[in-house]
């Protein structure tokens, strides 16, 4: 087994947790993005279906997130996220392929890019994590001090991570129209 | 404690991500400032009375009526085309010089169109409001805006639907330099 400090896996654990959250909650609000990515990537049946499948995947995130941060659900989390990690991987992989110009709504609207080797690197990440906390094994993470850090590093890490996320409409919230051009944020 | 407050902490996070991601939602609804790019099809209307020159002018248009090339803008106040069409004589390019234009406000009641022609400060042109449509559907047949309705020698020549003034301006003036090649030849 595996050994790793309660603290780096409680890091660890509150980062995946703030990514999965973000990601899921902005997918259950705006599916539109994704819906067609997926579409131009794979055919899909019509609308409604494929709205139905980025909401679950939405909920297959937040539940997978919650996890993370329930240590007796640790190793199942970390297993599925190893999983994940290998879906988001081909879908970048197949995005690459196809050359999909949509942008991908991984994290809703706010994402630009379409599907591509910033996924496969992302999916690539997860796997390793997920690898990381199957090999510490079951009773890596306990309940204690290691799970409040995780929690507080999530809540921490969702707030940073939405903000910079939708950093363009913030700027364009607080700043004239002017000096956000001129700062290269609009095109 | 601790986790309880990282908890709570988790879920207000949570909210925030919620309240921003349907802010980001509602931002991408919203069209882009700047110029507008607007379809610049002219569409010429079949089913308006060509030919025909109006039994009256109503007051307002009195004047335009003795004009012999004369081109009357019908706007309506409850069409959204019709106040970017305003916006587009007023300001945005702004087609003051257009001397032979004037505006008819097809509207429900009086106090709308007056209200139509000072918030888009159409008091620039020749203007008429016209209470329930019933002079330009009597005298023209015209039931549709924004219409422009193009008038040769003091006669209804054409009639256009559109959504770009500028487009709506090439137009006619293509055609007068048409008709007027002709009268040449």
């Amino acid at each position: 087994m595996l050994h790793v400090s309660g603290w780096v896996l409680a890091v660890s654990d509150g980062g995946i947790t703030a990514v999965l959250l973000n990601a899921g909650v902005a997918k259950m609000v705006a599916p539109r993005a994704l819906q067609r990515a997926l579409t131009e990537l794979v055919p899909l049946p019509g609308g409604s279906q494929a709205g139905v499948l980025v909401r679950g995947i939405a909920t297959a995130e937040l539940l997978l997130a919650a996890a993370f941060l329930v240590p007796a659900a640790h190793l199942v989390a970390a297993i599925a996220l190893v999983a994940f990690g290998g879906l988001i991987t081909a879908a970048g992989l197949l995005g690459l392929l196809r050359r999909t110009t949509a942008p991908c709504g991984c994290f809703g609207g706010s994402t630009s890019q379409p599907l591509g080797l910033g996924n496969v690197a992302f999916g690539a990440v997860m796997i390793i994590l997920g690898g990381t906390g199957i090999a510490a094994g079951p009773s890596a993470a306990s309940p204690g001090p290691g799970a409040a850090a995780a929690v507080l590093v999530a809540s921490i890490g969702t707030m940073v991570l939405c903000l910079w996320l939708h950093r363009r409409l913030v700027l364009e919230l607080l700043m004239p129209a002017r000096l956000v051009r001129s700062g290269g944020e609009t095109p | 404690m601790l986790i309880i407050f990282g908890i709570a902490l988790l879920v207000v996070a949570a909210a925030v991500v919620v309240l921003f991601a349907m802010l980001g939602e509602l931002a991408t609804r919203i069209p882009a400032p700047g110029p507008t790019r607007r379809d610049p099809v002219v569409q010429p209307l079949e089913e308006v009375r060509l030919g025909g020159v109006p039994a009256y002018w109503p007051p307002g248009l009195r004047q335009a009526g003795g004009d012999r090339d004369l081109v009357l803008i019908v706007l309506s106040t409850v069409c959204s085309t019709c106040a970017d069409i305003a916006f587009q004589l007023t300001e945005e390019p702004g087609h003051s010089d257009w001397g032979e234009l004037a505006v008819v406000v097809s509207t429900g009641s009086e106090s709308a169109g007056q209200s139509f022609i000072t918030q888009h400060r159409l008091t620039a042109f020749r203007w008429f409001i016209d209470t329930g449509g019933d002079w330009i559907s009597q005298q023209f047949g015209v039931r549709v805006s924004p219409t422009a309705l193009v008038f040769s020698d003091g006669r209804l020549s054409s009639a256009y639907g559109f959504h770009d003034v500028a487009a709506l301006r090439a137009k006619i003036a293509a055609e007068r330099s048409g008709s007027m090649q002709k009268e040449t030849a």
